[in-house]
C-alpha cells in the first residue's frame, strides 16, 4: 500500500470515527483505538494518536456557542482535580500493564459503553424538556458524600484515560448525569471541557516513550477533526437514537476484537 | 467577564487553526515525499501537536483569569492544581518518569 493510499484510508476511517463518535456520544477515542488496532497499528501508538485527536476535538467543541452556553466550569474544574490525579496515576500504572490486560480492560469498557449508549436515550428525552440555567446549579450546596462519589468516579476515569488512550467522557457524563444529577446537556458540554485536560495529562507518557507517530497523527487528527465537524452538523438533523442502536452493534464488535487481542496477546 | 470569554474563544480558535494547518502541512509534505518523514514534515506535525497541548494550557489559564476577576480564590486554587498536575505530568515522563 502506498503512503498516499494508507494516509487517505486512515483519514477516511478517522473521519467516519469522528462522525460516529459525535452521533453516539462516545467520542472518537473509544472507537478509534480498537479500529486502528484492527488495522494492525501498535496498540500503544493507537492510544497515543487517539489522545492527540481527543485534545483537538475538545478544543473544537470549546469554540462552539452551545458548548460555552452549557459548560459548568466549576463542576468541570472540581471533577478535573480528580481526573488529572487519576490520569497521572494511570501513566505510572501503564508501565506495569501488558497489552493483554489493556485489551481486556478496553473490551469491558467498550461493552459498558454500548450498554450506556442505549440507556442514554431516556436521559436525553428528559433533558430535552428541561430549561437549563447554570446560575441555579451551586456545587457548594451538594452533600459532601455526593461530591466525593463523583470525584472518585473521576479518579477511575482518569486512570482509564491514560491506560486506554481515551477521553473517558462516558465516565465523566455518568458522574455528572447520574451522581450529581446535572442536566444531560450540561454533563456532556462539561465533559467535553474536561476530556482535553485529562488527555493532555495522559499524553506525556506517550510522547516520552515515542508512541506518538507523526505518520499516524496527521491523517487521524485531520480525519477526526473533519468528522467531528460533519457529525455536529448531522446531529442537528439526523435521528441519533436509531443510529445509536446500529453503532452500539459496532461497539460490541470492536469490544470482541479487543477481547480477542487480550486472549491472543498480540497487537 | 464576557470580554474574557470572547478573547478566549478567539485564542482557542486561532490556536486550533494553527495546529491543524501545521499538521496538515506536515502531512502533505510527508505524502508528497512518498512516505519519507523528512525533518520539515516531522517538525511541522510535532509543532502542531505542541500547539494543541499549549492551547489546552492557555484554555485552563483563561479559566484561572476568570476566577481571579471573580475573586473566587477556592476555585482559583483548584484550577491552579489542575494546571500544576498537567504540567508536572508532561515533564515527569520526559525526564524519565519512574524509569521502569
Amino acid at each position: 500500500m502506498t503512503t498516499l493510499v494508507f494516509s487517505l484510508s486512515l483519514f477516511l476511517i478517522s473521519g467516519l470515527t469522528g462522525v460516529f463518535g459525535v452521533l453516539t456520544g462516545l467520542g472518537g477515542g473509544m472507537l478509534l483505538v480498537p479500529i486502528l488496532s484492527a488495522l494492525g497499528v501498535n496498540l500503544y501508538a493507537a492510544m497515543g494518536t487517539s489522545l492527540v485527536s481527543i485534545i483537538a476535538t475538545s478544543l473544537t467543541a470549546a469554540t462552539t456557542e452551545s458548548s460555552r452556553q452549557f459548560t459548568h466550569v466549576k463542576a468541570g474544574i472540581f471533577l478535573e482535580t480528580g481526573a488529572v490525579i487519576g490520569a497521572f496515576l494511570g501513566t505510572i500504572l501503564l508501565s506495569f500493564l501488558s497489552v493483554r490486560i489493556i485489551s481486556i480492560v478496553f473490551s469491558i469498557v467498550l461493552l459498558c459503553s454500548a450498554y450506556t449508549t442505549f440507556k442514554r436515550r431516556m436521559a436525553e428525552d428528559a433533558a430535552a424538556v428541561q430549561s437549563i440555567d447554570l446560575n441555579n446549579i451551586h456545587l457548594e450546596k451538594y452533600p459532601k458524600s455526593q461530591l466525593a462519589t463523583a470525584w472518585s468516579f473521576m479518579i477511575g476515569g482518569g486512570v482509564l484515560s491514560s491506560i486506554l488512550g481515551v477521553g473517558s467522557g462516558a465516565v465523566k457524563v455518568l458522574a455528572m448525569d447520574q451522581v450529581l444529577q446535572l442536566p444531560y446537556k450540561v454533563s456532556t458540554a462539561t465533559s467535553n471541557f474536561m476530556v482535553g485536560m485529562t488527555a493532555a495529562t495522559s499524553i506525556g507518557f506517550y510522547l516520552a516513550k515515542g508512541y506518538i507517530k507523526p505518520n499516524l497523527v496527521f491523517p487521524v487528527v485531520l480525519g477526526i477533526f473533519a468528522g467531528a465537524l460533519i457529525g455536529s452538523k448531522i446531529l442537528q438533523q439526523a435521528k441519533p437514537k436509531s443510529l445509536r442502536e446500529v453503532f452500539s452493534v459496532i461497539v460490541v464488535l470492536l469490544a470482541l476484537h479487543m477481547l480477542y487481542i487480550g486472549i491472543q496477546g498480540t497487537t | 467577564m464576557d470580554a474574557v470569554r470572547e478573547i478566549q474563544t478567539i485564542v482557542l480558535a486561532v490556536g486550533l487553526g494553527l495546529a491543524i494547518v501545521l499538521i496538515a502541512f506536515g502531512g502533505i509534505l510527508y505524502v508528497y515525499d512518498s512516505g519519507s518523514m523528512i525533518p520539515l514534515a516531522r517538525n511541522c506535525i510535532q509543532g502542531g501537536l505542541l500547539v494543541l497541548i499549549g492551547v489546552q494550557l492557555i484554555r485552563l489559564s483563561f479559566v484561572m483569569i476568570e476566577f481571579v476577576i471573580q475573586k473566587d480564590f477556592l476555585w482559583l486554587f483548584m484550577s491552579s492544581f489542575v494546571l500544576a498536575v498537567l504540567v508536572f505530568s508532561l515533564f515527569f515522563h520526559s525526564s524519565g518518569g519512574l524509569a521502569v
